[in-house]
């Protein structure tokens, strides 16, 4: 069933056809002007490899420019958004929605912050009863497993015994954070008519949230909503500067995204709301047959649901005039590449599916354009590299001048600078013009004090366009490692994403960036001794590699991005007037946390604390059928717990225990009436007092 | 040796490691208490009557399991209930004497499963 009509299914098909025609058509006459511009006579393959990469990279960047065309377009005309709000009254919308965070190693008091923040700003909408929230843990880590519960029993008891905020973890990791979303859905989702889904670093206004529920309930025909997060929280001097882009060129890029695909855009995973009922029918991810990188479960699946979402009829929609949506990014840039590494996998990885059937053409641009987002830089290392060898190669092999027998005039080597520099100057532009038109925007709304003012504005993005220039060749050179690991085969892990104020060590930066700079020395050093000339092409990414380590260090820390805050270089609108929203947040995560009744984290509080052993318990799943040998290993466990303390237990072993009620109750009072020695195994000395002979224990031996 | 033998074999295994002196198992009740935030008036009472004729402090920390508990059901007016280690007490004790009890707080809403349906298909 299409929901889909025929009028906009044709507006979104013009739109495609002159985005394609906008497109290809310079790309050829780029790609045919870099023939003129390369040596002549010389080599054929090399200068027709050249020729054609030039194409496709220009295509690439010029994608850009008109997306943020458009985007300055729309957000300059008074219909910026075809959605409309329910005619409903806001109090008469009765629609269930649950707000569901999955979490993976997160920082817990962070997520119950986060939380906080968000049920007290849905509370001053008078709409929280409709909203449930929860927490759905994918942890396998024994301690960080014990720690997300207390952290959710505090925000319990700080936001009363009637808050509606739930905590599951899932013993099997399956797919991951699709898998974990698809596990919500199967429980608990037929309760809920919409779900917005959040990244544990998500925050979104209490108005937003009803708000996207009005715009889902006026337009039947949409099942999902997608909104641009503005990057909040960064401290580092990287953080701050991709904070500052993010804020300022996001909105146009989001705008023009929201123009050229209209109801077919994109899904990002988080900040985002979803109709629950079709995403259950037609969302759940296949396995993907074959091994190696390409097969397995779906890395990416935010952009693949969306496209089940639209390929079953439903509407997918970007909106970009949505204000009230936060989202933190990495702190540092080699933690953005070790994100990129896990994207890199996920979006080449769709190659698989460009061409599966029923999927609509713009979803089939976006998982190119996925895949463009790695290959390219591929594309760009290529292409240094062959003319690099075009160079050398003139240098070291002699012109034939009368390459055909029988003409009387010879054949001069010709190339044009003049005409290279000009193209140069043209990519430049294409590169630029997002810039300049987010601005312009700027200006022209009034929104110069939001960025600190004009001058603050100009040289924010001067500094910021110069540290791009020097980072774009270490990003090249990573992805392009990372296709080709991809290529090869070769998988990589799920780890917990970086937040907070994480800074690079220079052994880190060493570990790697020394290759590129390796490669600088080499690579740079081989050209300039023969073709001088053209090493000054070459000069801005040779460089880049050269400092990548200094820079990578630097730009981690904090201080310098205070300083450029002091100096008022990169601020945002958030910083300069903080939402209610971000000021409830700060004030959450400065809340005192939970009074704990002894020393113990983590799994070791999980046995001894009574409060977060009864906790634990509480939130497990009472298990009456356990076969003998599993109850006999259990009993085992014990006994070595008992015997030999903690350390003797493996991260399996103690995720076992934790598992299991039973165990886990016994194991309390087990250790409490421990002897001496074994109970200092698991006691905190001040709990021991007849060890030292010592009264009874004073209220001062509590920890608080 | 049957199940139900090995079973207890295990559990027997343990009981030698508990302290059974009587002045060191008063004081460990006295630690546990303490750090449940009672005061040491209100709590002597119950460590005398834990620790009187028991062998070993598992036998003593499950009388004053139980005494916690009928403390609980009976209202426990006197109970120190700060709103934080008050509410984490009296979920210690709910759970230990009786689970049933737990079912009276909102863990997670009752679940009504569902299968994504498009995993029946072949995509």
């Amino acid at each position: 069933m299409t929901r889909v009509g025929p009028a906009r299914r044709q507006s979104i098909l013009w739109r495609g056809a002159l985005l394609a025609f906008l497109v290809l058509i310079p790309s050829v006459i780029a790609s045919q002007f870099m023939l003129g511009v390369l040596p002549h006579p010389g080599y054929r393959i090399l200068n027709d490899s050249l020729a054609t990469i030039f194409g496709f990279l220009f295509g690439w960047i010029s994608i850009g420019l008109w997306i943020s065309l458009a985007g300055a377009l729309l957000l300059l005309s008074r219909h910026r958004s075809r959605l409309q709000s329910s005619s409903q009254g806001s109090t008469e919308i009765r629609a269930r929605t649950a707000l569901v965070m999955p979490v993976f190693h997160e920082d817990p008091v962070r997520v119950g912050a986060g939380l906080e923040a968000v049920y007290r700003s849905l509370a001053a909408t008078g709409r929280l009863s409709q909203f449930d929230f929860f927490i759905l843990s994918d942890s396998n880590d024994p301690d960080a497993w014990v720690e997300e519960e207390v952290a959710w029993a505090a925000l319990r008891v700080r936001l009363g015994a009637q808050a509606r905020i739930f905590y599951r973890r899932r013993r099997n990791n399956i797919k991951r954070k699709s898998g974990n979303i698809a596990d919500f859905c199967r429980r608990w989702g037929n309760q809920y008519r919409y779900m917005v889904i959040f990244d544990a670093d998500s925050l979104m206004s209490g108005t937003l949230l009803t708000h996207l529920v009005e715009l889902m309930e006026g337009n039947p025909a949409v099942g999902l909503i997608q909104t641009l997060p503005a990057t909040i929280h960064q401290n580092t001097l990287f953080g701050r500067v991709q904070q500052f882009a993010n804020r300022l060129y996001g909105p146009v890029f989001a705008a023009g995204l929201h123009f050229w695909h209209v109801s077919e855009g994109h899904y990002w995973g988080h900040n985002a709301i979803i109709r629950v009922a079709p995403f259950v029918r037609h969302c759940a991810l296949p396995r993907l047959p074959g091994g190696g990188a390409f097969g397995g479960e779906i890395m990416s699946h935010d952009f693949v649901e969306g496209a089940l979402l639209r390929r079953a009829g439903w509407e997918v929609w970007m909106e970009p005039a949505l204000e009230g949506s936060y989202e933190e990014a990495p702190p540092t840039l080699l933690d953005e590449l070790k994100r990129d590494r896990r994207w890199a996998q996920g979006n080449m990885q769709h190659a698989r599916l460009v061409f599966a059937r029923g999927f609509v053409s713009p979803h089939r641009v976006v998982f190119l354009n996925g895949i463009m987002s790695y290959v390219s830089s591929f594309l760009w290392l290529a292409f240094l590299a062959l003319s690099s060898a075009e160079a050398i190669l003139h240098v070291l092999v002699p012109p034939q001048y009368f390459p055909h027998a029988h003409v009387l005039f010879p054949v001069w080597p010709v190339w044009h600078p003049r005409w290279a520099l000009v193209l140069f100057w043209f990519t430049l532009a294409v590169l630029f013009v997002p810039k300049i038109l987010a601005i312009i925007l700027t200006v022209v709304r009034g929104r110069m004090a939001s960025f600190g003012g004009g001058l603050r504005l100009l040289a924010g993005v001067v500094l910021e366009s110069i540290l791009s220039a020097i980072l774009a060749p270490v990003r090249m050179l990573f992805h392009t490692v990372f296709v080709v690991s991809v290529l090869a085969g070769r998988k990589t892990g799920w780890g917990p994403q970086a937040r907070g104020d994480a800074s690079t060590t220079w052994r880190q930066a060493l570990r790697y960036h020394a290759t590129g700079t390796i490669l600088a020395v080499v690579w740079g050093g081989l050209v300039y001794l023969l073709s001088p000339n053209y090493f000054w092409w070459l000069l801005p990414v040779m460089a880049a590699w050269l400092i990548a380590i200094p820079v990578s260090v630097w730009i981690s820390r904090v201080q310098p991005g205070i300083k450029a805050r002091q100096w008022g270089l990169f601020l945002t609108p958030e910083e300069i007037q903080p939402p209610p929203l971000l000021r409830v947040f700060s004030e959450a995560g400065r809340a005192p946390v939970l009074r704990r009744c002894t020393t113990a984290r983590g799994f070791l509080a999980a046995i001894v604390d009574p409060g977060v052993n009864a906790l634990h318990c509480a939130l497990l799943r009472a298990n009456n059928t356990v076969s003998d040998e599993v109850a006999l290993n259990r009993q085992q466990l014990m006994l070595t717990a008992v015997k030999d303390g903690p350390r003797a237990l493996s991260k399996r072993d103690r995720l076992r225990l934790l598992s299991d009620r039973e165990s886990m109750t016994a194991l309390h009072w087990r250790v409490w009436a421990l002897k001496g020695p074994r109970a200092r195994h698991w006691l905190d000395g001040a709990l021991l007092p007849t060890d030292r002979s010592l009264p009874p224990p004073s209220r001062a031996h509590v920890s608080r | 040796m049957d199940f139900d033998d090995r079973m207890q074999g295990r559990v027997t295994d343990m009981m030698p490691f508990d302290v059974s002196g009587p002045l060191e198992m008063r004081a460990r009740l006295r630690s546990y208490l303490a750090t449940l935030s009672f005061p040491p008036e209100l709590y002597e009472a119950w460590v005398e009557a834990a620790c009187e004729g028991a062998s070993h402090a598992g036998q003593a920390f499950a009388r004053l399991q139980e005494r916690l508990a009928n403390q609980l059901t009976q209202g426990a007016a006197d109970m120190p209930d700060d709103g934080q280690c008050g509410a984490l007490w009296r979920l210690s004790v709910w759970l230990h004497t009786d689970a049933s009890v737990l079912t009276d707080l909102s863990l997670a809403p009752p679940l009504m499963r569902q299968s994504m349906a498009s995993e029946r298909t072949k995509s």
